[in-house]
């Protein structure tokens, strides 16, 4: 269960934006003209638990997974980012990396940074892929959504918690805190009828966060929604089946 | 890695009747994925909505096993869907009745084609995909007539030789890929449209050799084999006495089965020359049973089941109490 891997496919690259040194893990020996793909992670956690998607992808996109401001690597705020603050973030990181244009795949919250994303930089999306997106309305309180979390953790790799731990040690408590009543107010029902770009919502089939009713409901506001559903996947595809999540993805994001 | 049925994603030929669509059926009602394959696009989505009725997920992906091409959009279309592909069931078949001289040469190609190249299509389908998970589950329905030769259906025999040949080259060649299986089902007589599906240059109408078994004990023989995969599985005590028979006296088993089935696989009245649904699917019997298993018939067989095994038993009671008692002085 160890948190890196013997051989790494992926390196480290840094940028200042806004005064911020924003980390990002960027996968090696990108395929030359290969679209650009953005891995997006969720809720306080960072790039790591994106590391097997990254891998996947790697062969067919030049494809980067972004620790946010706050998180990870980029740690050491004071305050939290909102939800539109951390979007704008990733558009001024994907400037400093001379990104026009790119495909954004997020999990969990990372999906409410790219619905804001998309609504305020459209020009900027090219395809956008929401797994597991949240939260549901009628769940938006601390106890449905740790109740949620609780249930989801049978269907999760041990590992996946030694991730979390260290993600949240990194961006400490009161930036942890302020993360998570920032997605519990963010209406993503709002932002959804506005993305323009074709988006792919993927969900677990044993997903009890994002469950197969609020999913059918997201992919019924977007305008260019499509829904796919892995079975017996549960919340972190990217992390618990990289290779289930790259196959149903890749086809959508090579177009 | 070991999945619950209700986590698989299975794949399925011939799912639009018989054996096929009773398996998609009973995988349905345990929550199964399934993706149902054949040429007929209607039935399919009918056994879709069925499926759908008893809480599995369809996806319904029309193709003829013949085309090697077809068979590789199925498997990119489950990928692209699912993500994986857990089992895949090598199931769609077509047979035929005659003498081989006096069949039409088109009519027999077709039965090796379909029956042989559509199961090495889908092994060919689906292996890379196994390969890349590092695991995968492939049933090949067969045939107790691909281990004992049956007259009148040489073609159907010779294919189902040919794939229980297949599977068994296949298991040893991916002794280097513990994780993925090859399982082949020895099915008896099953009461499947098949015998009126069949094409049929006999002179006389067909009919399955008894005893009939039912299409829903195939279906549980390939489900228990998802959950536990063996090499072989046989479908039907009465094929399985044959087989022991025919290794132990392979002379006099031709004869019987020579017998059996000029005496018992035909009907008593004639029937015009038809080439079945070998070349087009037909429109009819899109249903899982033929309509040959006569409940009492099953019935009978049952008491008879019972019976034997009560005096088996009575016997070996009766032995065992004339015989004197355990007892140490017994061992001298």
């Amino acid at each position: 269960m160890a948190l890196r891997s013997k051989e790494k496919h992926w390196e480290w690259v840094c940028r200042e934006v806004g005064g911020w040194n924003i980390f990002a893990r960027a996968a090696q020996a990108p395929p030359p003209g290969a679209p650009t793909v953005i891995l997006v992670p969720g809720l306080v956690v960072a790039s790591g638990y994106m590391v097997p998607t990254l891998e996947r992808l790697a062969s067919d996109f030049r494809v980067f997974a972004v620790d946010l401001p706050g998180y990870g690597r980029s740690s050491g705020l004071r305050h939290a980012l909102d939800t539109h603050e951390l979007a704008d973030a990733l558009a001024q990181w994907m400037d400093s990396m001379q990104i026009e244009q790119a495909n954004l795949v997020g999990n969990s919250y990372g999906c409410n940074i790219i619905a804001e994303f998309a609504v305020r930089h459209p020009d900027r999306l090219h395809r956008a892929v929401l797994q597991g997106p949240v939260i549901e309305e009628r769940e938006r309180g601390v106890w449905p959504q740790f109740r949620r979390l609780v249930r989801n953790s049978p269907f999760e790799p041990h590992s996946l918690g030694l991730f979390m731990a260290r993600d949240y040690a990194r961006a400490g408590l009161r930036v942890a805190r302020e993360t998570i009543a920032h997605s519990l107010s963010h209406p993503i029902e709002e932002r959804l009828p506005h993305i323009q770009a074709p988006t792919l919502v993927v969900r677990g089939s044993r997903d009890p966060i994002a469950t197969q009713e609020w999913t059918e409901r997201v992919v019924s506001l977007l305008p260019r929604g499509d829904l796919r559903v892995i079975p017996g996947a549960a919340h972190t595809i990217n992390y618990a089946a990289p290779l289930e999540f790259a196959r149903v993805i890749s086809p959508f994001l090579v177009h | 890695m070991k999945r619950k049925i209700e986590d698989c994603v299975v794949i399925i030929t011939g799912a639009s009747s018989g054996i096929g669509r009773a398996t998609a059926l009973m995988l349905a009602r345990h929550g199964a994925t399934v993706v149902l394959s054949a040429r007929r696009e209607q039935a399919l989505r009918d056994v879709a909505a069925e499926c759908e009725q008893l809480g599995g997920r369809a996806l319904v992906i029309p193709a003829d096993v013949t085309d090697q091409e077809a068979l590789h959009h199925v498997a990119r279309q489950a990928i692209e869907n699912f993500g994986r592909i857990d089992v895949w069931v090598n199931n769609a078949a077509v047979t035929l009745f005659g003498r081989l001289e006096e069949t039409p040469y088109e009519a027999c190609r077709r039965v090796l084609e379909t029956n042989i190249f559509g199961y090495m299509h889908g092994a060919r389908a689906a292996l890379p995909y196994f390969r890349e998970q590092g695991g995968g589950t492939m049933i090949n329905v067969s045939s107790q007539i691909g281990k004992v030769g049956s007259p009148y259906v040489g073609l159907y025999s010779t294919s189902k030789f040919a794939v229980n040949g297949l599977s068994e080259s296949l298991r040893m060649e991916l002794q280097d890929a513990p994780g993925i299986h090859i399982c082949t089902v020895l099915a008896a007589s099953i009461d499947t449209p098949l015998f009126q599906h069949g094409a049929n240059y006999t002179g006389r109408a067909v009919k399955p050799l008894d005893p009939v078994y039912s299409p829903q004990q195939v279906a549980t023989t390939i489900m228990n084999l998802i959950r536990h995969p063996r090499r072989e599985v046989a479908v039907g005590n009465a094929g399985r006495q044959l087989m022991v028979m025919r290794t132990l006296a392979p002379a006099l088993a031709e004869k019987m089965v020579a017998r059996q089935v000029d005496r018992d696989h035909f009907a008593d009245r004639s029937a015009p020359a038809s080439d079945g649904n070998l070349f087009e699917p037909m429109t009819m019997w899109n249903t899982v049973g033929g309509g040959w298993q006569r409940p009492e018939e099953t019935k009978a067989r049952k008491v008879f089941g019972l019976a034997a095994a009560g005096i088996g038993l009575g016997i070996a009671a009766w032995m065992r109490s004339s015989r004197p008692k355990w007892s140490l002085a017994g061992w001298r």
